[in-house]
């Protein structure tokens, strides 16, 4: 190894000394205000993708809340037609016309009103989660497409199950009345 | 440079990362005045040293993520800065048409021993000399002198030959005791 001479010995050992200016306090400040936009952007982006996790447990606890959707679970009939895969846009139409149906098979069951405001909490956080769709960055809109698809498909196999239930039930009370 | 506390700028990186502002402040604080200096030393401009030290800090925290810790934070910071520095050098086209167009015969001095007793009080005589030099010998100098890079890492961030370097950094220095003799 080369021997120092003693320029470099001594810059070595006196390097500290050689730092004497103090940078302005204004470039901090301007270091902070573009590196909070883009701080700000992640932590908002990543809040919102707890946001969309929460609204989706939301849906999930719901559906077990009803005591529907985890006793015998099955794949969607949505699933099953190989809705999964289709655009958003397509299987939004498809699930929206099925829980139209089935809702107005259950007004034709005498479903209890509570249901009904257990379906419209769903229907809130499905709500939640399309408005998180305008705010989220670009090319990060799958996460919540995912969450909405699976918002539906739960909405479809609660229907189902209170549909399934309630059936029975008014087939023995029409069969009292006849 | 000094080396602050480890643990201390660990656990600041870990809150930066979290997005916390006074982690981000700190982490600035710890090592803002070396880079500054060094900043100063490769630019010699307030204004020019300012500018490299804003964008490297905002490079450092918006790819803090990418410190895989292989390295000491501290290195990682002056590569950077270093890296900011150079490329405004590139960008007004001072840095290295000296190098290029040298005449190489100075050989490169392998022991240099001189008798000058270097004390305190010449520290802003050696900065004057330093800050006096063409862009490319100061370049070098800083690099090797300052930051601590050997001639093949020179040679490597400024695409050069190590050859090269070595004779930039010897006349440099042969510059310097001609300005501290005078």
């Amino acid at each position: 190894m080369k021997k120092k001479d003693g320029l470099e010995e001594f810059i070595e050992q006196q390097r500290e000394l050689f730092d004497v200016k103090i940078p302005n306090e204004k470039i901090w400040e301007n270091i902070s205000k573009q590196v909070n936009t883009h701080t700000l952007r992640t932590v908002w982006y990543r809040s919102n993708q707890f946001r969309s996790i929460a609204a989706g447990f939301t849906l999930l606890v719901i559906g077990g809340t009803l005591g529907f959707l985890l006793a015998n679970k099955k794949e969607s009939p949505l699933w099953n037609i190989g809705m999964a895969s289709k655009p958003f846009t397509d299987f939004e139409m498809v699930s929206q016309k099925s829980i139209n149906e089935k809702l107005f098979q259950l007004r034709e069951l005498n479903a209890e009103e509570s249901i009904f405001s257990d379906l419209q909490q769903i229907d809130r956080s499905m709500e939640e989660l399309k408005n998180e769709l305008d705010r989220i960055p670009k090319g990060q809109e799958k996460i919540i497409l995912e969450q909405l698809k699976r918002g539906y498909q739960t909405k479809i196999d609660i229907l189902d199950k209170i549909i399934q239930r309630l059936e029975p039930k008014t087939q023995k009370q029409d069969e009292k009345a006849i | 440079m000094e080396q602050p506390n480890t643990e201390h700028i660990h656990s600041l990186v870990e809150k930066c990362l979290q997005g916390h502002h006074k982690a981000q402040y700190d982490l600035y604080h710890a090592f803002s005045k070396a880079m500054y200096n060094t900043c100063l030393r490769f630019l010699s401009d307030s204004r020019d040293a300012e500018e490299a030290l804003q964008n490297a800090f905002i490079l450092i925290f918006k790819n803090l993520e990418s410190f895989r810790g292989d390295a000491t934070i501290g290195a990682w910071i002056k590569k950077i800065v270093i890296h900011q520095c150079i490329n405004k050098l590139k960008e007004k086209n001072l840095a290295f048409q000296d190098l290029n167009s040298h005449h190489f015969d100075i050989p490169y001095e392998e022991n240099n021993f001189e008798q000058m007793e270097y004390n305190h009080n010449m520290i802003p005589k050696i900065n004057e000399a330093l800050a006096a030099l063409p862009t490319g010998y100061k370049t070098v100098c800083n690099l090797y002198l300052f930051e601590g890079y050997d001639h093949e890492e020179i040679s490597s961030i400024l695409n050069i030959s190590v050859a090269t370097s070595k004779s930039q950094y010897s006349r440099a220095k042969q510059k310097i005791r001609e300005t501290l003799n005078r």
